[in-house]
C-alpha cells in the first residue's frame, strides 16, 4: 500500500501538527500507547493509531476519539523520536471546535471558560466546583464551608485570587481575547 | 543536584486558578516560606491566568493562549517567572518556545500586543516554585523549627512539570523526578517508592468538568500502588494533582492518607499555623498527621 504522509486537502496549518507532534517521524514503536492512561482506560483510544492516521491523512476518523486524551504527556516523555501525540491532539481539538464538530458538552465548557476569562481573567473559578457531592459525605462535611474559609484566608469568595485583576488590566485581557478568539467579540 | 540556572531572588510569582480556587492556603504557604527565608518576589495582581487549564482541555485556542501569555511575559518585565502550578510552568515554556521559533505566530501576537500598547518581551525565564525551594534548601533547613524524622512520605510529581519539558527536571530524571523527594528528605521525612509513581493523577482537564469516571479509573490504580507503600503523607507538586488525590480518596479508595502540597509541608516545618495556611480545607483530614508531626491541629 502506498502511504501518503500529507494530504493537502485535509491539512490543518498548526505548529503543533507541523513540528511539535512529529507524526511524520513516528515509527509505530508503541511506547506512547504502552504508557498512556487513556489507552489503558478506553479500548478505542491508542496514541500510536492517532499518529498512523495523521500520517495517512485520516483526520476525520479521529474526531470522535479526540477527547479521550487526558493531556498527561506520558506519550511525549517516552517517545524515542521526541514526538508528542498530546500536542497534536490539541491542534485537532482546536480545529474540531472551530468547525463545530466538538461534542456539545465541550462547546458548553468552552463558553464557560471563555466567560471566566472575559469576566475575571481566570479559566477556573471557585464556583466551577459544582460536583462536591460526588466525593462522599465526609468530604462534603469537611469542604462545604470552604467558601467561608477562603474569606478567612483573605481571598475573594468568588474569584480565584486574593485581589481580583484591576479593571484597566481586564481591559487589555478582553481586547486580546476579542482579537484572538474565533468569532471575535463576546456577545452574551 | 540543582541547576545553577535557578535564580536566587526577585521572583515574579505567577498565581494559579486551580490552586487558588481549590486551595488558596497553598499560595499563602508559598508566600510564608519565601517571606521566612527572605526571598524577594512580586505579587502582581495584573497578570491573567496562563489559560493552561482551558488550553489543555482543548477549548482555549492557541493564539489566545499565546497572546495572553505574551502579555504576562511583558508584565514580568525581565524578572524570573516562578509558577505555582506545573501546567502554568509547561504552558508558559511552550508559549515562549513557539513565540521564539515560529515567526508567523510571533508576528501575529506582536501585532495584537501592539494594539493594547505593549511590546513583546520574551526575556523572562520560567521556573516552577519547587525548583526554587530546591535551590533554597539550605536556607529552608536553617530556618526550620521542626524536623519530620519518622514520617514516611510518597511523592507525586506533576505531569506538566516532568513530561513536557522533560529534560529540564531539576533533580532526578523525567522517569523518576526527585525534586519533592529531596525537599521532603531535607526536612527529615523518609520517601518510599511505589510502582505507579509515574502514573498521572487523572486530572485530564476537560475530564474535571465533564466526565469524572476517567480520573476515578486512573486513581484506582494509583491509590492501590500507594497503599502498598503505606505512607503517612502524599506530597504533591501540582494543585490539580492535590485536588484529585485528596478529594477522590473517600469514594475511590478510602485510604485516609493526607495529601500535602510540598510548600504546605515546608511552611509547617518553618512554623506556619496549619489554620493560617488553610489545611482545614483539605478533604482528607490532616489533623492526625499534624499530631504525628508534633505540630497539633492549629486553631479551629
Amino acid at each position: 500500500m502506498r502511504i501518503t504522509l500529507k494530504e493537502p486537502r485535509q491539512a490543518i496549518k498548526d505548529v503543533r501538527l507541523d513540528s511539535t507532534s512529529g507524526y511524520e517521524k513516528c515509527m509505530q514503536c508503541g511506547r506512547c500507547t504502552a504508557s498512556c492512561p487513556a489507552a489503558f482506560t478506553y479500548d478505542d483510544y491508542r496514541p500510536r493509531d492517532i499518529m498512523r492516521d495523521l500520517q495517512l491523512g485520516n483526520r476525520d476518523s479521529l474526531t470522535s476519539i479526540l477527547w479521550r486524551c487526558g493531556q498527561c504527556y506520558s506519550c511525549a516523555a517516552r517517545c524515542p523520536r521526541n514526538n508528542s501525540v498530546g500536542a497534536g491532539i490539541l491542534a485537532l481539538r482546536e480545529a474540531a471546535l472551530a468547525s463545530g464538530k466538538a461534542p456539545a458538552s465541550v462547546k458548553n465548557m468552552a463558553a464557560v471558560i471563555r466567560k471566566n476569562l472575559y469576566d475575571r481573567g481566570e479559566t477556573f473559578l471557585p464556583k466551577d466546583l459544582t460536583f462536591l457531592g460526588e466525593f462522599g459525605p465526609r468530604t462534603v462535611s469537611r469542604c462545604k464551608d470552604n467558601p467561608d474559609k477562603r474569606e478567612r484566608l483573605g481571598f475573594d469568595r468568588d474569584d480565584a485570587r486574593a485581589r481580583p485583576i484591576p479593571e484597566h488590566a481586564m481591559g487589555e485581557i478582553r481586547a486580546l481575547l476579542d482579537m484572538t478568539w474565533p468569532g471575535g467579540k463576546r456577545h452574551d | 543536584m540543582i541547576s545553577a540556572a535557578i535564580p536566587q531572588d526577585q521572583y515574579y510569582l505567577f498565581k494559579s486558578c486551580i490552586m487558588c480556587s481549590m486551595y488558596p492556603g497553598i499560595e499563602k504557604s508559598i508566600r510564608f516560606v519565601l517571606d521566612r527565608i527572605g526571598a524577594g518576589y512580586t505579587d502582581d495582581p495584573e497578570h491573567s491566568s496562563c489559560t493552561g487549564f482551558g488550553y489543555h482541555a482543548g477549548v482555549v485556542p492557541l493564539r489566545a493562549n499565546l497572546a495572553l501569555n505574551a502579555r504576562n511575559f511583558s508584565l514580568a518585565s525581565g524578572r524570573s517567572i516562578v509558577c505555582t502550578c506545573p501546567t502554568s510552568y509547561g504552558n508558559l515554556k511552550e508559549c515562549k518556545e513557539i513565540l521564539s521559533k515560529d515567526s508567523d505566530q510571533a508576528e501575529y501576537v506582536a501585532g495584537a500586543m501592539e494594539k493594547i500598547g505593549r511590546k513583546m518581551d520574551l526575556s523572562p525565564s520560567i521556573h516552577h516554585i519547587s525548583d526554587v525551594f530546591l535551590a533554597k534548601l539550605d536556607d529552608i533547613t536553617a530556618k526550620a523549627l521542626y524536623r519530620f524524622d519518622g514520617i514516611s512520605a510518597v511523592t507525586h510529581h506533576g505531569c506538566h512539570y516532568s513530561k513536557i519539558f522533560y529534560r529540564d527536571v531539576a533533580s532526578g530524571t523525567h522517569e523518576k523526578p526527585e525534586v519533592l523527594d529531596d525537599i521532603a528528605k531535607a526536612l527529615g521525612c523518609s520517601v518510599a517508592d511505589y510502582g505507579e509513581r509515574s502514573l498521572c493523577c487523572g486530572m485530564g482537564f476537560h475530564y474535571t468538568m465533564l466526565d469524572r469516571e476517567y480520573p476515578r479509573s486512573i486513581l484506582k490504580r494509583k491509590f492501590a500502588s500507594i497503599q502498598e507503600a503505606s505512607p503517612d503523607v502524599i506530597i504533591t507538586q501540582c494543585p490539580g494533582c492535590t485536588f484529585n488525590l485528596d478529594y477522590y480518596q473517600e469514594t475511590v479508595s478510602p485510604l485516609d492518607i493526607p495529601v500535602l502540597y510540598f510548600s504546605e509541608l515546608v511552611a509547617l516545618a518553618l512554623g506556619a499555623d496549619p489554620y493560617d495556611i488553610g489545611l482545614d480545607m483539605h478533604a482528607v483530614p490532616v489533623e492526625p498527621l499534624l499530631e504525628k508531626l508534633g505540630i497539633g491541629g492549629g486553631r479551629q
